[in-house]
């Protein structure tokens, strides 16, 4: 009579178990998917940059003007922006002119810089350009910078 | 014998009595009739439209750092009982494309997966009668992908979509912005796709 008893509420409980789980799982809904959302990033390329003058071997006497020459094309069109560094090793640079029209020239009298051999370093960014992707050019060679004889 | 014939007489007498008896009380009968129960229905429509007629919501290209977008649409309960809306991001895939110079160049270095879905920092947040809810905080694209929100057991229930009565509408909004960051390069020509999945579950 006993174990009648315990078998009757085994089933009892199993049953309200069963009956509430797939209440759960019963309920109405609805889904939609929307599929193949996407951001895609745009693509900058390298402005090309090409230093003319001074590119090596040029003697520059203090008070004298160099006539800094380079030219810079964006290819996606935008307009540059030019600033020139100076450096005496190719690892530590010294900006010279920052932010200068891209006329392709630049008439520059070196008179901060103490007498050695240097490199120049045009680099052009265009001043519109959210990624400020740089293209740069530096002198082939070292030019000189002397005091007057 | 004749005590069983007395008792069936008895009986049969009695019976008779009451059934009399009951008939003749005062009585009337009112019947209700043609009672029903209709089912219910939860139909979610997602700017006006069913699955899959959907259209795509998101479809931005030529993204750049510094830009930002909000999009946004109507989640409406077209059904007749009250559901509660939630939605998921799925299928969140970092495409590499091609790597050009500038990416080589400022370090990417795999060709495997993009990587402008670190870049790319998105919030979810809720509109009704001008006023804004914040769901979810800006975090990277990355990090809610496979993760739901808005709903009561959502991985980000912070903030729940109100519950929709039947035809009753709720504005849900992605922000998108492509944060500026020194290494921004490393995601040019990159693409990020993903799914929403909206839900709307009857409500208690």
């Amino acid at each position: 009579m006993k174990r009648l008893l315990l078998g009757w509420f085994a089933l009892v409980l199993a049953g309200t178990l069963v009956a509430t789980s797939s209440r759960m799982e019963a309920i109405f809904s609805d889904v939609v998917e929307v599929p193949e959302n996407a951001v895609v990033a745009d693509v900058r390329s390298r402005p090309l940059v090409e230093l003319f003058s001074p590119n090596g071997g040029e003697i520059i006497y203090f008070g004298d003007e160099v006539v800094v020459q380079w030219r810079a094309v964006d290819p996606d069109g935008l307009r540059l922006r030019v600033s020139l560094w100076v450096s005496q090793d190719g690892v530590e640079w010294k900006r010279v002119v920052k932010r200068a029209k891209n006329t392709g020239f630049y008439r520059w009298r070196p008179r901060k810089l103490s007498p050695g051999s240097y490199l120049l370093k045009v680099v052009a960014v265009a001043r519109r350009d959210p990624w400020r992707v740089v293209g740069e050019d530096v002198s082939d060679g070292f030019w000189e910078l002397r005091e007057d004889d | 014998m004749k005590r069983i014939l007395l008792l069936v007489i008895t009986v049969t007498l009695v019976v008779f009595m009451v059934g009399t008896g009951f008939s003749a009380m005062f009585s009337d009968i009112e019947t209700s009739e043609d009672n029903t129960v209709t089912a219910g229905t939860l139909d979610l429509k997602v700017a006006g439209d069913d699955d899959p007629g959907v259209d795509v919501f998101v479809r931005l290209s030529n993204y750049a750092p510094g830009d930002r977008d909000r999009k946004c649409w109507p989640l409406r309960n077209a059904g007749t009982i009250r559901g509660q809306p939630w939605f998921e991001v799925t299928n969140l895939v970092n495409e590499e494309n091609v790597r050009y110079e500038p990416e080589i160049a400022a370090g990417d270095l795999s060709d495997d997966e993009g990587e402008l879905g670190d870049q790319l920092v998105a919030q979810w947040l809720w509109e009704r009668d001008g006023n804004s809810f914040l769901i979810w905080q800006a975090q990277p694209i990355n990090r809610h992908a496979n993760s739901s929100f808005g709903g009561p057991l959502t991985d980000y229930p912070h903030t729940l979509l109100p519950v929709l009565d039947a035809g009753e509408e709720v504005v849900l909004c992605l922000d998108l912005r492509f944060v500026k960051r020194s290494d921004n390069n490393v995601a040019q020509s990159d693409r990020v796709r993903f799914n929403i999945v909206f839900h709307l579950d009857q409500a208690e």
